[in-house]
């Protein structure tokens, strides 16, 4: 029977993963992505690596990508903190990357921004259903008459969609009409918008030369990266109950969990009850070109006085800052540990919701907002920062304030499969649930 | 079907009737978006904003409704909204005051309708519908 061949195409790496029909890992291996020539070079070269490991010329072929930026989106919504908040939730969980989000009318400076930035896909909200439906239509108009035509997800307030549709599409704009991301005050209902980005990334997004013949040998639609991290999560979470996965990269910290979204007893919840999957991307920290930012939001002298030698630590620091493809000296790599340390402390506590204790003359009451993760059991490590570290558990070890996890076990994708796992999440559930279960180990 | 937001203002955590506004008024066929209690005027504002409401009710119950509603209707206009109506009901000062001149301070505060301590739903279910001109 022919082997499973998952492909992660990745912006540095391209890495591929075989394995046979009962879920074990029969291959690995990765080359670098050749995506200013034909990504099909970095992929065959990796796949020859592969047929010399499994002796199989046959496979069937899933793949994800972040080559080339990676899915490229802007949000727009209408108030900020709600429909706005919901478009941005929604492309996060639609694997894509945030370039932008916009509330309100659109004015003239936004128009020419949008054009410049030339998002793969916009996201257009604004209005619960039977809400208002000015704003949305001001601004599909605005849009016709003022940026270049590009893919459109409709996601808005269901008696203004059609009218906005049809407005773009007299523009030739190509446009996606799809259930509101918030059909009621704060309630959100997301996954037909991520449904329908995807399919618009299937159809329309061809990010580097390659890409397409990729695409016709797969036995299912290419998607982005982070959707498929986020469907292996998901297939975890349904066996192993709430959960959270960090991802560390060089330019950005991503953060999945599930759950936490019941409000406990005696709490009030304000604001948009957070969707139970929920992806966050910390564009500001990570582990090279984040690093400026990284450190800066961890204080510089915080991480130094974890070092034994802090002036050796500190020249390293300046050292990586400076040129950032570089790695850390051999015996430094403590600095690397800690570093990596405060990009998890931070993401999670921005993924994080909050509590506030409000004094009310009937009492102290805690507010709630956004999500609640002290109930999460589990934290796994993802990604090539963690894997590579001497020290995943260090990483991973957070101090349990707030509404942070409580008692978590600590885990690690250990065979980098997280997201190969995630292709098959929905079509070969049993294949993806041993790919993990072979990957995860308890730190 | 009018769509008008409901909640407490302020620091209160009066629940109930709360509770008991959003039946009869979703009974009497509006759409009621209800922020439940310990609501800011900024909530308010942003609920009424993005639902297209025509109206927002605020209840206050623990007396200090006069600084939590300050203001309010100055929002309002600032955010495009100037010309929604806004209803204040409940236990909006501190002790026994005389009525008229506690009506009066939030009319005079941009407020459409106040009303006493004491009223039932169907007296602003009334009020609703004549100054939305709906039946």
């Amino acid at each position: 029977m022919a082997l499973i061949l998952l492909a992660d195409v990745g912006s540095t790496w391209t890495k591929l993963t075989a394995v046979d029909s009962n879920g074990s890992i029969v291959g690995q291996a990765s080359a670098p992505t050749t995506v200013g020539t034909d990504i099909m070079e970095g992929f065959n070269s990796a796949l020859s690596e592969i047929r010399g490991q499994t002796g199989s010329k046959e496979y069937s072929i899933y793949a994800c990508s972040s080559a080339a930026g990676g899915l490229g989106m802007i949000a727009c919504g209408l108030v900020p903190e709600l429909t706005g908040q919901a478009a941005k939730l929604a492309v996060l969980g639609a694997g894509a990357k945030v370039l932008q989000v916009y509330g309100y009318n659109l004015n003239e400076d936004d128009l020419k921004e949008i054009d410049d930035l030339r998002p793969d896909i916009l996201l257009l909200a604004g209005g619960t259903d039977g809400g208002n439906k000015k704003i949305l239509l001001e601004n599909t108009q605005a849009l016709a008459d003022k940026v270049s035509p590009l893919p459109i997800v409709l996601a808005g307030n269901r008696n203004a969609i059609h009218q906005g549709s049809e407005i773009l599409s007299r523009a030739g704009f190509s446009v996606e009409v799809t259930s509101n991301v918030m059909p009621e005050l704060n309630r959100l209902d997301i996954e037909p918008a991520r449904e329908a980005i995807r399919n618009l990334f299937m159809s329309h997004i061809v990010k580097a030369k390659g890409m397409e013949t990729l695409s016709r040998r797969l036995a299912a639609p290419l998607i982005p990266t982070p959707a498929a991290v986020l469907a292996a999560g998901k297939l975890l979470a349904q066996e192993m109950g709430e959960l959270l996965l960090v991802d560390i990269g060089g330019a950005t910290t991503d953060v999945y969990s599930y759950g936490g979204i019941e409000t406990p007893a005696g709490m009030v919840r304000k604001g948009i009850v957070p969707p139970w999957d929920m992806r966050t991307v910390e564009a500001d920290i990570g582990m090279r070109y984040s690093l400026q930012s990284l450190v800066e939001q961890a204080g510089r002298e915080n991480i130094l006085a974890q070092a034994p030698h802090q002036e050796q630590w500190r020249q390293e620091l300046d050292k990586i800052l400076t040129y950032p493809n570089r790695l850390v000296s051999p015996g430094l790599e403590g600095l690397e540990i800690i570093i990596a340390q405060w990009a998890v402390r931070i993401s999670v506590q921005r993924h994080a919701g909050s509590m506030e204790r409000v004094y009310t003359p009937a009492g102290a009451t805690d507010v709630l907002s956004g999500k609640d993760l002290r109930g999460m059991n589990t934290v796994i490590g993802v990604g090539g920062v963690m894997v590579n570290s001497p020290d995943p558990k260090g990483i991973l070890t957070m101090d349990s304030k707030g509404l942070l996890p409580e008692k978590p076990r600590l885990m690690l994708d250990s065979k980098y499969i997280m997201a190969a796992a995630g292709l098959l999440a929905g079509s070969e559930p049993r294949v993806a649930r041993r790919m993990l279960a072979e990957s995860l180990a308890a730190l | 079907m009018a769509t008008i937001v409901l909640g407490v203002i302020g620091s209160d955590v009066h629940a109930i009737g709360n509770r008991i506004l959003d039946y009869a008024f979703t009974e009497a066929g509006f759409n009621v978006v209800n922020l439940g209690v310990l609501t800011t005027q900024k909530e308010f504002i942003q609920a009424a904003i993005e639902t297209d409401a025509r109206a927002i009710l605020v209840s206050s119950l623990y007396g200090h409704g006069e600084i939590d509603c300050r203001g309010l209707r100055e929002m309002c206009i600032e955010a495009g909204i100037g010309d929604i109506l806004l209803y204040v009901g409940g236990n909006l000062v501190v002790g026994k005051q005389e009525w008229e001149p506690v009506r009066d301070k939030f009319l005079k505060m941009g407020f459409d309708q106040v009303f006493p301590p004491g009223t039932m739903p169907a007296e602003g279910i009334a009020m609703l519908k004549q100054d939305l001109g709906v039946s």
